[in-house]
C-alpha cells in the first residue's frame, strides 16, 4: 500500500484540477488545495525515509511489456525534488491566499488553482517516470497548464507572453518528441534503463542517429528550461505572470527541466556516450554564456519583475555548469544551488509581489523610498538580494561555495573567474535596487505594510529558510548526497 | 533645540567623568597586574583573579558574549526609542563597561594558554574561534578605543540625524570587528568580513548626501570585489590543503608552482581593499570624511586595522613552518606596496584642504609603513621579527593618534560648520583643550620622542634598515623613503595644526560660543595613553606583542635585542628625528611661503581617472556601434550619456549599453523565433557530428 504513495499524490492532484470548474466557492478551493499540499509533502518524507531505508523501486501500470509500458522510478531523488517542490508549493500557497484577492477576477480563482493543480501533477510525473514518451506527455502538460497560468490575468501583455511562450515551448516539445521517436528507431524501447542498456552497445553503430537525438533533445530541454540563447520568452512570461505563479515557474518549474536533462544524462544515454560526443563542454559553454549575459541583460531593466526574470536566466547557467562537471560533487552542487536559488528567487518574486500588491509599482524607478512603506518586505528583498550575490550567512553563499569547491576539486578551476564575474554583475544590479529603497528619501514616515498576513508568514518562513539553508548546509547535506548519488548511479 | 537632560541626579557630563576616572583607575590595575602581579595584589587575590580567569575563558560563552554584547546592548538601545537621549547612551557604555571588565578579566588565563572553540555543524566545514594574545591585543584595543568613542558620540550625535540607525550599524560593525579579531579559520574571518563590509557602508552613507552616497557606493564595490578575492583564495586553500584552519597553511608550502604564491597575493589583494592598500585605497579618502565623526574615528582608528590583521593572521602562519617565503618575492612585493601607499598617501594628505580628507590620506600613508614592516617580517623570515613588532605596535599606536585627530577635526566641524582648513585659524582660543588634544595626537602622529609614534617610528626604521643589512643593499633606498616620508609627515601636521589652531582667526568666528561638555574627558584619557607609551617605550612590546609573537619560530633573541634593548632616546635617534623635523619644518615652510599647498593634484592623475575613462568610452563606442544614433533607449533615463566628462558616467554608459543589446537582441529574436531555432539546432548537430566523427 504504502509504495503506492506516488499515485495517490498524481491522482489526488489531478482531482483538483478536475474539481475547479465544479466548486462554487474560492474558500473551498483554497482550502482543499491546502489540504492536498500539505498531504503531498507529509507523503514526499514518509517516502524520501522509506526509499532511504529500502533503496529504490519502481511501479509498473497496466500489463503492458516493460519497453513501452508506463513506468514509474521512485528513487531517493525524485522523492527528494518531490518533497522541495511540496514544500515551496505550500508556502507559496500560503501566500496567494491572500493575493490572490488583488491581481485578477474574483471568479477565476478556482480556476486558477485548478491550474496549479495541474502544474503539480505535470511536475510530479516529470520526476516519477521512468519513461521516454512518458515525459513528453507530461512536459505538455506543463507547457499547456503553464501558459494558461501566465495568460490567466486577463491582459494584453499577457496574451502576447502566452503566445510567445507556446511558440517557442512547442517548438521545443516536438525537438523532444523527435529525439524519443530517433531512440525508439535504435533501440525499440521508451523505457528509460532498457534504452540505458542498449544504447552502450549500439552506439558506436549509429553515432549520428544517437547525435541527432541528443541535439533535438538537448536543445528542445533548453527552450523549455530559458538556457541563454533561447530564454526570450521567459522575462515577458515570469513578468507578467502573477507574482505566486512567478516565484513557481522561476524557483522550480524551469529548474525541472535540467532535472530532466540530468535524467538523460545519467540514466538514459550514459556518461560514456555523453562525454564521447563531448557534451559537457557544449554545456559548459552555454552555461558560462547565460551566466554572463543574462546578468548584463538583467543590467539594463527598468522592471523589477524583468529584472529578476532575466537574473533567473543567469542563475539556470550556474544551475548548468554545475551539471556539466557530470560527476558526484558537481551533481551534489547542482541540487544545493536549485535549493538555494528557488529559496531566494522565490522570495524575490514575492516581496515584488507584495509591492505590487500594496502599492501597484512595478518600475525600478518607483522603488526610491520603498523601505519607508515596506520595511519588513524590503528586508527580506535585502537578504535575498545579498544571497544572489552570495554574502555569507544566507544560503547562495554556501551553494557558490560548494560549486566553486566542485570545480576545484574536478581540476577546472578557471569557471571560479565565470563565478566570481556573474557574482559582481549580480551585485551592480542588485545593490542600486536595495540603495534606493532604503536610501533616496530625506525623511518619510514610517507605515506598516498593509497586506494580508498570510503574505507576512510565507515570505518569513522562506526568510528563515535561507538563513537555515545558509549557516546550517550540514544538516540538509546528507539527503542531497543521497539524491545526488541516486540520481548518478555514483 | 537640545533639552539638558538628566539621569537622576547627575547629567551626563559627571557620570560620563566619573565614568572615565574609574575606567582610568581599572587600567592602571590592568597595568600594574601586566608589568608584575606582585605590585599590587596579594596572592590570594592573584589566586582567585585566575581561577575566574580561567573559568571565563573556559566556556565558549564568553567568546560568544564578546561578540553578541555590542548586538545585545544595541537592541536594547534601539528598545529605549521613546526614552531620553542619555539613558539610550547609557546603555551602551554600561555594556561597554561589562565588556571591558570580561576582556581585562580573561586576560591571566589567555596569557597562560590560548583559547578554541570550533562550532562544527555551521557553514558545513565548521567555524570556529580563538582567542590568543594576538587577538587580545586588538580585542582590549578595540573594547577600549569604543568605549571613549561611544562617550564623544553622545554629545556629537545630538545633532545628527537617524541617530538611532547610526547606533544600530555602528554596534553591529563594532561586532563584527571583534568576531574579525576572534577568528580561528579564514572562514569565521571572512564570514565577518563581509558583514563588516555591510554594516560599515551605512555608516558611510549616513548623512545621505550625494558625495556620501557615491563614497559609500564606491566603498561597498571595492569591498564586495575584495569580498570575491577573498573568497576565490578561500576555496583554493580549501581544496589544496582539506581544511581552513590557520596552522594548516603549512600544505600549501609543499605545493610546487606558482599556486601558492597566486593564493598569498590574492590574499594580499582581498585584505588590502579593506586595509586602504595601493591601488585600491581610492575608497578610504572618500569614505571615511564623510562619515559622522564618531565614525570615521573608528573606522580609521579600527575598522582599516582589520584588513592588516587579516593579512598578519595569514602570513603569520604561512611563515610558522620553515622559513618557505624567506627572501620570496612576497616579502619584497609587500615592502614596496607600503613604500608606494605610504608616499602617495603623504603627497596627497600634505595637498588637502579638507580636514578630514587630509586625515583620512594620511591613514593610508601610515597603513603604507604597517604593509612595510610586515613585509620585512616575511622578507627576513627568522630575523623579521623587529618588522613584526614594528608593524603590531604602529597598529596599536596608530588606532590611537588617528581616532583621536578624528575626534578633533569632528569637534572642529561641529562648533564652525567649517571643513575647509583655509577658512578656519586661530582656533586656539576658543577651543583651547581641543588645541592641546590635537597637537598632543599630531606630535604622536609626527613622531616627537616621548610620544608614542616615536618608539614605533624607531622601530620600523631599525626594520628596514635590517631588511637592507641582510638581504640587499637595494633596502637603503627604502630607508630614505621612509625619513622622507617622515618629514612629509611633520610638514602635513604642522600644516594640520596651523590652519586649523593658529594663524589669524577669521571674522566670523569671533563670537563663536564654546560649551564645555564630556566629550573631553575621553579624549583626554586617549592624549594620556599616547604619552604613556611614549614615556614607557618598551611596556607594550615588551608585556603583550612580544609574548604575543613568542609562538613563531623566530630568532627571538635578536627580536628582543631589536626591540628592547634598542636605546630609543640615544644621540644617533636624536639626530636622525631633529633631521626629519627640520626637513619637515622646511617643507612646511616652503609650501607655506610659495603658496605649494594651495595646488591640487590635476585629475588626470587620480587612479579612477585612469581607471574608468577608458572603460567609459569603451562602453560609450560600443554603444555607438550597435546604435549610432540611441534610438533604442530611453535617453532621459541616462542624463550623463551626453555628457563629455566620462569619468563618473561608467555605470550609466554600462547600463545603456546593456539595456540596447538588450533590446537590439530581443526585437531580432522575435522576428525570427523559428529560422535561429532551425539554424541553431543544424548548426549544433554539425559540430556534435563533426566530433562523433573525428574522433
Amino acid at each position: 500500500m504504502s509504495d503506492q504513495i506516488p499515485i495517490f499524490q498524481m491522482l489526488a492532484l489531478l482531482l483538483v484540477a478536475l474539481m475547479s470548474p465544479l466548486v462554487p466557492s474560492k474558500k473551498v478551493m483554497k482550502g482543499l488545495m491546502l489540504g492536498v499540499l500539505l498531504g503531498l509533502f507529509l507523503s514526499a518524507l514518509y517516502l524520501l525515509v522509506l526509499v532511504r531505508d529500502e533503496g529504490f523501486y519502481l511501479i509498473q501500470f497496466g500489463d503492458y511489456t516493460r519497453s513501452i509500458g508506463i513506468e514509474f522510478k521512485i528513487d531517493a531523488f525524485n522523492t527528494l525534488m518531490v518533497l522541495f517542490i511540496s514544500g515551496f508549493a505550500l508556502l507559496v500557497h500560503i501566500y496567494s491566499i491572500g493575493y490572490l484577492s488583488h491581481d485578477f477576477h474574483q471568479k477565476q480563482i478556482p480556476e486558477y488553482i485548478g491550474l496549479l493543480a495541474m502544474l503539480y501533477f505535470g511536475m510530479l510525473g516529470l520526476l516519477y517516470t521512468n519513461d521516454l514518451f512518458n515525459t513528453y506527455v507530461f512536459i505538455e502538460i506543463l507547457s499547456i497548464a503553464t501558459c494558461a497560468i501566465i495568460s490567466v490575468a486577463r491582459k494584453k501583455r499577457n496574451y502576447m507572453a502566452a503566445f510567445r511562450y507556446l511558440m517557442l515551448n512547442e517548438l521545443g516539445s516536438l525537438s523532444f518528441l523527435m529525439g524519443v521517436a530517433l531512440l525508439y528507431m535504435l533501440t525499440g524501447a521508451l523505457n528509460m534503463t532498457l534504452i540505458f542498456e542498449r544504447l552502450q552497445t549500439s552506439y558506436q553503430l549509429y553515432p549520428v542517429n544517437v547525435t541527432l537525438a541528443i541535439g533535438l533533445m538537448g536543445i528542445g530541454l533548453a527552450i523549455k528550461a530559458a538556457i541563454f540563447p533561447f530564454h526570450e520568452w521567459l522575462p515577458d512570461a515570469h513578468a507578467s505572470a502573477p507574482a505566486p505563479s512567478s516565484a513557481l515557474l522561476s524557483g522550480i518549474m524551469i529548474k525541472l527541466y535540467l532535472l530532466v536533462m540530468a535524467k538523460l544524462i545519467f540514466n538514459v544515454f550514459g556518461l560514456e556516450v555523453i562525454t564521447f560526443l563531448r557534451v559537457p563542454f557544449v554545456m559548459a559553454f552555454f552555461a558560462g554564456l547565460a551566466m554572463i549575459m543574462g546578468s548584463v541583460f538583467a543590467l539594463g531593466q527598468s522592471d523589477l519583475k524583468r529584472m529578476l526574470a532575466y537574473s533567473s536566466v543567469a542563475q539556470i547557467g550556474y544551475i548548468l555548469l554545475a551539471l556539466s562537471l557530470m560527476n558526484l560533487v558537481g551533481l551534489q552542487a547542482m541540487l544545493l544551488y536549485i535549493f538555494s536559488h528557488a529559496l531566494l528567487k522565490g522570495l524575490l518574486f514575492l516581496v515584488s509581489g507584495s509591492a505590487i500588491f500594496y502599492k501597484s509599482v512595478r518600475a525600478l524607478k518607483d522603488f526610491q523610498g520603498f523601505a519607508y512603506l515596506m520595511p519588513l518586505s524590503m528586508v527580506f528583498f535585502t537578504v535575498a538580494a545579498f544571497g544572489m550575490i552570495g554574502i555569507p550567512g544566507t544560503s547562495g553563499f554556501i551553494a557558490k561555495w560548494q560549486l566553486s569547491l566542485a570545480f576545484l576539486e574536478s581540476g577546472r578551476g578557471l569557471y571560479i573567474i565565470l563565478i566570481i564575474a556573474s557574482g559582481i554583475l549580480n551585485a551592480i544590479y542588485y545593490f542600486p535596487v536595495i540603495i534606493s529603497a532604503f536610501l533616496n528619501k530625506e525623511k518619510a514616515e514610517m507605515r506598516l505594510e498593509k497586506i494580508p498576513w498570510t503574505m507576512v508568514v510565507s515570505t518569513s518562513l522562506l526568510f528563515v529558510g535561507i538563513f537555515a539553508l545558509g549557516i546550517f548546509p550540514g544538516f540538509f547535506m546528507p539527503w542531497i548526497e543521497l539524491a545526488a548519488s541516486s540520481l548518478g548511479g555514483f | 533645540m537640545i533639552k539638558k537632560e538628566k539621569l537622576g541626579f547627575l547629567s551626563f557630563t559627571i557620570q560620563s567623568t566619573i565614568i572615565s576616572f574609574l575606567m582610568v583607575g581599572i587600567i592602571g590595575l590592568f597595568i600594574s597586574y601586566i608589568i608584575d602581579p606582585n605590585f599590587l595584589f596579594s596572592a590570594s587575590v592573584q589566586e582567585s583573579i585566575l581561577r575566574f580567569s580561567m573559568s571565563l575563558s573556559g566556556s565558549y560563552w564568553t567568546l560568544f558574549l564578546i561578540i553578541s554584547l555590542p548586538i545585545i546592548s544595541m537592541i536594547i538601545r534601539a528598545a529605549l526609542e521613546k526614552k531620553s537621549l542619555t539613558l539610550k547612551d547609557e546603555v551602551l557604555l554600561i555594556t561597554d563597561f561589562v565588556m571591558v571588565l570580561i576582556v581585562m578579566l580573561l586576560y591571566p588565563a589567555i596569557s597562560l594558554e590560548p583559547v578554541r572553540f570550533v562550532f562544527d555543524e555551521a557553514f558545513l566545514i565548521g567555524i570556529s574561534f580563538q582567542l590568543n594574545l594576538l587577538s587580545y591585543t586588538f580585542i582590549l584595543l578595540a573594547v577600549l578605543m569604543w568605549y571613549f568613542v561611544m562617550m564623544y558620540a553622545h554629545e556629537y550625535m545630538k545633532k545628527e540625524n537617524h541617530n538611532r540607525r547610526f547606533f544600530v550599524f555602528l554596534s553591529l560593525s563594532y561586532a563584527s570587528t571583534l568576531a574579525i579579531f576572534l577568528a580561528g579559520d579564514l572562514l569565521s574571518l571572512f564570514i565577518a568580513y563581509e558583514a563588516l563590509t555591510i554594516m560599515t557602508y551605512m555608516l558611510v552613507v549616513h548623512n545621505q548626501t550625494e558625495e556620501s552616497i557615491d563614497a559609500a557606493n564606491e566603498y561597498l564595490f571595492l569591498g564586495i570585489l575584495g569580498g570575491f578575492v577573498l573568497f576565490v583564495a578561500l576555496t583554493l586553500i580549501y581544496t589544496i590543503t582539506g581544511s581552513l584552519m590557520f596552522d594548516t597553511f603549512h600544505h600549501l608550502l609543499s605545493e610546487p608552482g606558482g599556486t601558492k604564491y597566486f593564493i598569498v597575493g590574492l590574499l594580499i589583494l582581498g585584505f588590502g581593499v579593506k586595509a586602504g592598500m595601493y591601488p585600491v585605497h581610492v575608497w578610504l579618502p572618500k569614505a571615511h570624511p564623510v562619515a559622522p565623526s564618531p565614525a570615521s574615528a573608528l573606522l580609521s582608528g579600527i575598522m582599516i586595522k582589520v584588513g592588516v590583521f587579516g593579512l598578519l593572521q595569514t602570513l603569520i602562519y604561512f611563515y610558522i613552518p620553515e622559513t618557505a617565503f624567506k627572501g620570496s618575492i612576497i616579502g619584497e612585493v609587500i615592502i614596496w606596496i607600503g613604500m608606494i601607499t605610504m608616499t602617495l598617501g603623504m603627497i596627497f594628505a600634505l595637498l588637502q584642504s579638507n580636514i578630514k580628507k587630509l586625515l583620512a590620506y594620511s591613514s593610508v600613508s601610515q597603513i603604507g609603513y604597517i604593509f612595510m614592516g610586515l613585509g620585512v617580517f616575511m622578507l627576513l623570515g627568522d630575523k623579521g621579527g623587529v618588522g613584526l613588532t614594528g608593524a603590531i605596535y604602529h597598529m596599536v599606536n596608530h588606532a590611537l593618534f588617528k581616532s583621536l585627530l578624528f575626534m578633533v577635526a569632528g569637534l572642529v566641524i561641529l562648533r564652525t560648520h567649517e571643513k575647509n582648513m583655509y577658512k578656519l585659524g586661530g582656533l586656539y582660543k576658543k577651543l583651547p583643550i581641543t588645541a592641546f588634544i590635537s597637537i598632543v595626537a599630531s606630535l604622536g602622529m609626527m613622531g616627537l620622542p616621548l610620544f608614542n609614534g616615536y618608539v614605533s617610528k624607531v622601530i620600523l626604521h631599525h626594520a628596514i634598515v635590517e631588511a637592507a643589512t641582510y638581504h640587499s643593499s637595494i633596502y637603503y633606498i627604502a630607508e630614505w623613503i621612509f625619513i622622507l616620508v617622515s618629514a612629509g609627515t611633520v610638514a602635513t601636521f604642522i600644516k594640520f595644526n596651523y590652519f586649523i589652531f593658529f594663524g589669524k582667526l577669521p571674522e566670523k568666528f569671533k563670537d563663536l560660543l564654546i560649551k564645555r561638555r564630556s566629550v573631553y574627558m575621553p579624549m583626554l584619557v586617549i592624549a594620556l595613553s599616547i604619552v604613556f607609551i611614549g614615556f614607557f617605550p618598551r611596556f607594550l612590546s615588551e608585556q603583550l606583542i612580544l609574548p604575543m609573537i613568542h609562538f613563531l619560530p623566530l630568532d627571538h633573541a635578536f627580536t628582543i635585542h631589536g626591540v628592547i634593548d634598542i636605546p630609543y632616546f640615544a644621540f644617533k635617534e636624536l639626530i636622525l628625528i631633529s633631521g626629519i623635523w627640520a626637513l619637515g619644518i622646511l617643507v612646511f615652510y616652503t609650501g607655506f611661503k610659495t603658496r605649494f599647498f594651495d595646488k591640487t593634484i590635476p585629475e588626470w592623475l587620480n587612479l579612477e581617472f585612469i581607471v574608468l575613462v577608458p572603460l567609459s568610452f569603451l562602453m560609450h563606442g560600443l554603444l555607438n556601434l550597435i546604435d549610432p544614433k540611441h534610438e533604442s533607449v530611453d535617453v532621459a533615463d541616462y542624463k550623463d550619456l551626453k555628457v563629455t566628462n566620462y569619468k563618473l558616467t561608467f555605470k550609466d554608459h554600462l547600463v545603456a549599453f546593456s539595456d540596447t543589446l538588450n533590446r537590439k537582441y530581443e526585437g531580432l529574436i522575435i522576428q525570427s523565433d523559428a529560422l535561429i531555432y532551425a539554424v541553431f539546432l543544424t548548426g549544433v548537430s554539425i559540430v556534435m557530428g563533426l566530433f562523433a566523427i573525428f574522433s
